[in-house]
């Protein structure tokens, strides 16, 4: 048993590495053209946001059905900041974390009193109360004119193209994901597991229940906004069209089909979702049906999702 | 050093516990008995703070118990084990007795170390780094047991640690038990009264929320209420 988990720690290294060279050899390999270069840096960031909710869902054990919500106050902040005062990206990266920290304080504090479907229901309306505000504080946002974000420039340096863009987007995905990775080895991240799986226990070791949970909100949160603001970067316009129920889904069947609490797994998870949910958008309004249908099919046949593929014997979670 | 003094609990019209009387010194083992349904784990529940009594109070130390929150009694020194271990099921053995450990901010390292120690004490050194809920329930107890003990409270609850441990197992468990004693106070409540009884300092006696006996082991095994009560009328030797 314990040469196992050195061998899953190697296995880990290894799918580190991989991903490293594959980051890499992707521009390369498509000769640094514009259009995949773009969709590998949305991937990178819708990756991002499915890693931080894996960390709420799967890691603390509650749940959001409107991470898109989170997502859009740190698009909206990094953008408008960017359209009126020509604020840096890494200035707009943590004022839209801040912001929907923030944001998430109004779901997470209730939180603590609601589980399960409860909860559900308050983060799909707080998911979709983001995205109407968005349309329709048009002082402030344009409504579903949308705003354009100004020159893109991070620390000073001007993002002039696409390959600074995608290098950016991979580097934060690194980022999110040895956080998210080595967070089950701290002891925040035992707190969150020790709340996930039984609340009375962790009292009585000392761990508040109603704080840790909160706490899994803000950071899943945070991470989510600052996705938003390299969202805004990378598209140079937000809108309200993109922060919608099908897009907080999209986060969702990410996390679900992957496999919760499995960081490779929601990468995986996000990597198979994407790749879907492009496909069907270039088809024509079938995204939102295949999404469903993956949510569907790994509930039914492989409900640990795509981790089970490599992780054994480990329950269900 | 713990004082519960009148503790009376209801659920709807039921009352578990119908003013309690307990007192534990600084050190040594203290055993609650009683038939099933007696308000044992209710009791220890009280102390613990996940059921607020209607009447009575608990003091630990010179403090208040009752105005605390579940989440603070580690910080006051009091751990607790469950009768159905309340396990992390998700994280490893080791993590869990990681658990037993953050309150202190104990650096991961040494934490670490002091975990696999503790596990290793309790012959579950090979199980360390299994996910908890798959272990059989014998080790999952154990586990329970360590994740409590490591935390080095001041008092220790402990309800049935025996129940569900198989017998190779229960020599190592007693001595833990035993060793725990000696520098705090352990509050037991174990129905294996055969292998117990020695071991305990003092015994209260409760059958439908009410003490029917307090005293030494010696007095209580010829105590003819707790006779009638728990073991209906059998004798007490052959009983116990
Ligand atoms: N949360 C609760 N709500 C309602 N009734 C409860 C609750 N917890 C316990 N009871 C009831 O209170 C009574 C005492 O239960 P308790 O668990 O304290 O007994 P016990 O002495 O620990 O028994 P056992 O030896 O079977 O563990 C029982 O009748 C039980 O059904
Ligand atoms: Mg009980």
């Amino acid at each position: 048993m314990v040469s196992s988990a050195v061998l899953s720690f190697a296995r880990s290294e290894r799918f580190a590495l991989l991903a490293l060279v594959l980051a890499i050899a992707f521009p390369i390999a498509c000769g640094f053209r514009t259009y995949p270069l773009f969709i590998a840096a949305q991937f990178a960031v819708f990756a991002m946001v499915a890693l931080s909710l894996d960390v709420l869902m799967g890691r603390s054990g509650q749940i959001s059905l409107g991470h898109a919500g989170f997502f859009a106050l740190g698009a909206y902040a990094a953008a408008i900041l960017s359209a009126r005062f020509d604020v840096d990206l890494l200035a707009g990266a943590i004022a839209g974390a801040a912001l929907a920290a923030l944001g998430s304080l109004i779901v997470g504090l209730p939180a603590t009193r609601l589980s399960g479907h409860y909860l559900g229901i308050v983060t799909l309306g707080f998911g979709v109360a983001v995205a109407q505000i968005a349309l329709k504080w048009t002082a402030l946002t344009n409504g579903d004119e949308g705003v354009h974000v100004r020159t893109i420039h991070l620390a000073g340096i001007v993002l002039s193209s696409p390959l600074h863009v995608y290098a950016v987007a991979f580097v934060a995905l690194a980022a999110v994901a040895v956080f998210a990775a080595r967070l089950p080895r701290t002891r925040l991240g035992r707190a969150f597991a020790a709340v996930r799986d039984s609340e009375i226990a962790a009292a009585a070791m000392g761990i508040s229940v109603a704080r840790t949970k909160v706490t899994a909100f803000v950071i899943s949160a945070a991470i989510a906004g600052a996705a938003g603001a390299l969202y805004a970067a990378l598209t140079g316009f937000v809108a309200p069209e993109d922060f919608g129920i099908s897009q907080s889904l999209l986060f969702f069947a990410m996390v679900v089909v992957g496999g919760t609490a499995s960081t490779a797994g929601t990468l995986l998870g996000a990597l198979v979702l994407d790749a879907v949910s492009q496909g069907a958008a270039t088809v024509g309004g079938l995204s939102v049906a295949l999404i469903g249908a993956a949510i569907v099919a790994v509930a039914l046949f492989r409900p640990a999702g795509l981790k089970s593929l490599w992780r054994r014997g480990e329950g269900s979670r | 050093m713990l004082q519960c003094s009148g503790v009376t609990v209801r659920f709807g019209g039921l009352v578990p516990l119908d003013g309690v009387d307990l007192h534990v010194p600084d050190r040594g083992l203290f055993l609650v008995v009683g038939p099933n349904g007696a308000g044992k784990t209710t009791l220890l529940n009280v102390i613990s703070r996940l059921v607020t009594p209607s009447a009575g109070s608990v003091r630990f130390a010179g403090r208040d118990l009752l105005a605390l929150e579940p989440s603070a009694l580690l910080y006051a020194g009091i751990a607790r084990s469950f009768q159905k271990a309340e396990l992390f099921v998700g994280l490893s053995a080791l993590d869990n007795v990681l658990v037993g450990l953050d309150h202190r901010r104990v650096p991961e390292r040494a934490a670490r170390m002091r975990a696999l120690g503790m596990l290793e004490a309790l012959g579950l050194g090979g199980v360390a780094h299994v996910t908890a809920g798959t272990l059989p329930h014998g080790y999952q107890k154990l586990v329970d047991l360590a994740r409590a003990l490591v935390s080095e409270p001041k008092l220790l609850l402990l309800d049935e640690p025996l129940a569900g441990v198989t017998a190779a197992e229960i020599p190592t468990l007693l001595r833990a038990i035993r060793d725990a004693a000696r520098d705090r106070a352990v509050l037991m409540i174990e129905h294996h009264l055969e292998l117990v009884l020695e071991l305990a300092e003092r015994v209260t006696v409760l059958d439908f929320g009410r003490t029917i006996a307090e005293g030494p082991p010696e007095t209580i095994r010829r105590d003819p209420a707790v006779i009638r009560s728990y073991l209906g009328g059998k004798a007490v030797e052959h009983a116990w």
